[in-house]
This record gives C-alpha cells, sequence and structure tokens, in this order.
C-alpha cells in the first residue's frame, strides 16, 4: 500500500532521501500544471515548480501537519508564483525564450483534426488564456485550483488561508466575469 | 421552502462542481425546473466549464521528471562549521589582519651602533606578503568551491536538476591573491555557463524556427490536399448530376467543331480555287 505524503514527509525528516523523491514525483506534475496556468509561462513554471519543492525540503521540519502536505505544497508555490508577479510588475521584461513558442498557434498540427478546425481550437485555447489571465488573481487562483487541480472547497480554502464561504464567493464571481468575457466564442462561432 | 433568485445565484458555482450538499442541491434544482433566468445562468456556469477544458496545456508534466539531489548539500555539515576549520580560519584572519597592518605602517626594528631602532614608512606602498596559509586549507577550499561551481553549473544546465545552494562567505580568511584567483576562477565559470547558455539558446531559437517551417509546411499540404479533394470532389459531383447534359453539350460541341472544321476546310478549298484563279489570269500565256 502506498504512503501517505505525511508519512513519506516523517520519513524523510528521518533522513531517508528516496522518500521526499516520491513526494516529488507524485505531486510535481500537479504543482507544475498549477504554476504553469497561474504564471503562463512554461520556463518560469518549471523554475517555480523546482523551487517549490527546494523551499518545502529546507522546511520541512517546520512542517506541523496542521494542514495536508499537499495544501502546504501550494501554499509554498503559491507564494512563489505571487513573488514572482510582483518582481515582473516591479521590472517588467521581454522574455527571449517564451512566450512565442509557448503560443499553442506554434504548435504542430494535429493530425487528428484539419487545418481550420485546428485553428479554431487553438484560437479557443487562447481566448480562455485570455480571459482567464484578465481575472483578478484571487479569482484566477480559486478557478485554476477547482477546475485544473480539482481540489475541494475545504482545500482551497486551507491553501488560501480563508473561509470556504470566499473560495465560494471567489468562484461564482470568476465564473461570472468568464462568462462574460468568453460570451463572444459562441457569438462568433468560434 | 421555495429560494429567491438572489440566493440561487451564488450557489449555482457549487452546484455545476458538484459540491453542493445533497439537501442544497435538491432545493436548486427545484427552483431552476420554474425559473428560466436561473437556467440561462446555470447553463452559462457549465459554458464556461467547458471553454476551461479548451486549454490544455501540450506540456502538462514536467518533462522528464525531476529528481531531487539536495539532501547530502544540506544534511552534511559544512566544511566551514568545523571547529579545526574555524579555528584555522580565525588564525588565517588575525595573521592577515596582522600582516596587512604591518605592510600598510611597514615597521622596521634594526640593531645599530646606537641600540635598536624602530621606524616606520607609513603611507608608503610596499610589497604584500601573503600570511602563511597552510596548502592543505587551501586545496581543501579549492576543491570544495570547484565542486560547488561544477555542482551549479551543472545542475543549471542539466534538465530538472534540484540543488540548494550556501552562499560563500571565505572571503574574510582568503588573501587578496586568493580571492583574485577564486574571481577569476568564477568569472572564467560564469563565461562558460553563459557561452553555454547562448548555445542553448541559438538551439532553441533553430529549433523554433525548424518547427514553424514544419507546421507552416505541414498546414499547406493539409490545406492543399483538402483543396485538391475538394475541388475533385466537386467536378465528380457535377459530372455525376449533370451527366446527361454534358453529354448533350459534348455532343453539341463535337458537332459545332465538326461544322467548324467542315467550313474551315470548304473556305480553305475555296481559297486554293481563288488562289488558282488568280495565278492563271496572271500567267503570261493567257
Amino acid at each position: 500500500m502506498a504512503l501517505s505524503d505525511e508519512q513519506l514527509v516523517a520519513l524523510t525528516v528521518k533522513g531517508d532521501v528516496s522518500a521526499f523523491n516520491e513526494i516529488v514525483a507524485r505531486w510535481e506534475g500537479r504543482l507544475y500544471s498549477f504554476v504553469y496556468r497561474y504564471l503562463g509561462d512554461p520556463e518560469e513554471a518549471k523554475d517555480i515548480t523546482q523551487e517549490s519543492f527546494v523551499r518545502a525540503y529546507s522546511h520541512l521540519e517546520g512542517f506541523r501537519g496542521q494542514s495536508k502536505f499537499s495544501s502546504w505544497l501550494y501554499q509554498i508555490a503559491l507564494n512563489l508564483c505571487r513573488s514572482k508577479l510582483r518582481r515582473h510588475q516591479a521590472h517588467p521584461t521581454v522574455s527571449i525564450d517564451g512566450r512565442e513558442e509557448d503560443n499553442p498557434l506554434w504548435a504542430l498540427p494535429d493530425q487528428r483534426s484539419t487545418p481550420a478546425e485546428y485553428t479554431l481550437e487553438q484560437e479557443r485555447a487562447v481566448a480562455v488564456r485570455e480571459a482567464l489571465a484578465q481575472l483578478p488573481e484571487a479569482q484566477r487562483t480559486v478557478i485554476i485550483l477547482k477546475e485544473y487541480n480539482g481540489l475541494k472547497f475545504r482545500e482551497i480554502a486551507e491553501i488560501l488561508g480563508t473561509p470556504e464561504s470566499t473560495v465560494k464567493s471567489r468562484l461564482y464571481h470568476g465564473l461570472e466575469n468568464l462568462a462574460q468575457a468568453l460570451g463572444h466564442l459562441r457569438a462568433e462561432g468560434i | 421552502m421555495s429560494m429567491h433568485c438572489e440566493d440561487v445565484r451564488p450557489l449555482l458555482a457549487e452546484l455545476v462542481y458538484d459540491e453542493a450538499d445533497p439537501g442544497l442541491a435538491e432545493q436548486l434544482r427545484e427552483h431552476l425546473s420554474t425559473c428560466l433566468s436561473c437556467r440561462r445562468h446555470q447553463m452559462a456556469f457549465l459554458a464556461v466549464r467547458q471553454d476551461l477544458q479548451e486549454w490544455q496545456p501540450a506540456e502538462e508534466a514536467v518533462p522528464n521528471g525531476m529528481t531531487f539531489i539536495a539532501p547530502g548539500a544540506r544534511r552534511a555539515t559544512p566544511i566551514w562549521h568545523s571547529r579545526i576549520f574555524q579555528g584555522l580560519a580565525a588564525a588565517a584572519g588575525f595573521m592577515f589582519v596582522a600582516v596587512l597592518t604591518a605592510a600598510a605602517v611597514n615597521v622596521q626594528v634594526q640593531s645599530g651602533p646606537d641600540g635598536w631602532t624602530v621606524s616606520t614608512t607609513f603611507g608608503q606602498p610596499q610589497p604584500f606578503e601573503p600570511p602563511p596559509v597552510s596548502l592543505d586549507q587551501i586545496s581543501d577550499l579549492d576543491a570544495w568551491f570547484d565542486t560547488r561551481l561544477d555542482n551549479q553549473l551543472g545542475n543549471r544546465l542539466a534538465d530538472g536538476g534540484v540543488v540548494t545552494l550556501a552562499s560563500m562567505p571565505t572571503q574574510q580568511f582568503l588573501t587578496n591573491g586568493q580571492v583574485e584567483q577564486m574571481t577569476r576562477r568564477v568569472a572564467a565559470m560564469l563565461d562558460t555557463s553563459l557561452a553555454q547558455r547562448d548555445l542553448e539558446l541559438d538551439s532553441r531559437f533553430d529549433n523554433r524556427l525548424e518547427n514553424m517551417q514544419l507546421y507552416v509546411d505541414a498546414s499547406l499540404d493539409q490545406q492543399s490536399t483538402a483543396f485538391y479533394y475538394t475541388v475533385a470532389n466537386l467536378v465528380d459531383g457535377m459530372q455525376a448530376d449533370h451527366r446527361d447534359e454534358i453529354f448533350e453539350i459534348g455532343q453539341q460541341f463535337g458537332n459545332l467543331s465538326a461544322d467548324i472544321d467542315r467550313r474551315v476546310a470548304q473556305a480553305d478549298y475555296r481559297i486554293d480555287n481563288l488562289e488558282m484563279s488568280l495565278a492563271a489570269a496572271r500567267s503570261p500565256e493567257q
């Protein structure tokens, strides 16, 4: 039977390195997925994901188990993401290696769809990404954690350190904003 | 108890994510069955969820996975924490300061016929004498520093490497010469790292161009093939739909061609005759 995260953490604290590697293998995909959707840049997402694990490892002895380990890990990643955004806003830079290649329109065509279908799919993806990016940070975070990471309201509340009612309210307003922003997709037949 | 729209709306998010309590979900569904406006609201939320699924990043997982290699670096007590090393460092520091002071003040003690004399040439530049630091100590530091830099460089370039790097507070017990040597080494390492980074970027840029070209080529191929088949199908369809008319037009065209050919032949024949008559008329024999 697979060990729980908390059991793996206990083993790591006792010096079992492989236990932490198991935690990394278990969570890297989901953490990367969250960070990528939050920042929208694959290279930065990789860096932040790595950094999150390093931070978690460095402060593992400080993890008291008051919340789930995964929530604690998400908290670390979220804090790093927020710092990154703050730094970007304070010192905006132009990336030399991201963005364009990240743009799904530049991806190789999917052989299963025709060029027209493929282009439409990619346009929808870009529209969704842009609409998400326009949301207030609090709403965007909740929507990413809920929709893409499939977390429960209780888990999101634990990560954000807010009451569940606040999470629900942010989700509701986020969906309303998205419905307004993405309404044109159907109106224009995209 | 029936619910009002203003109470229902904020709860719709819970319903579309299947996280409403069963009792509440029942009440919400009951309201939705009779309220078109709220049902539209619910449909809009469901549509947004469907739209959100359109953004599926191609790179969902970290490529090649990550390997965590920090424990050795974190758990092992760093060499500069050992008492022996700290003692050596303190001694070296003390000597360094003493030699620096002596070098700056240049104290000279000489014995002469008048006894011992002490003189200084304060302010005059004097050649710097490094303090006696043990070779082993330098060698250890050197090796440690090299390993750190190698790890840093290697991990920066290796995909997915994770390492915790400590800062290196060693300058206070190194001689100027050693600091300069280390600085040069760091500069050389950084140059190498930057050069490799440049190469990596160049390679990525080339790959991106190549991918774009591939995409454009593939897309054009697909589009031209699709267009060819569309036209071919269209022509096939038209031929099938208008087979009789096409046949009739073909016949008419054939008849017309034959008629034109016949008329041209007749005209040619007449022209020939006329030319012959003209030639005969101009002939001096007649």
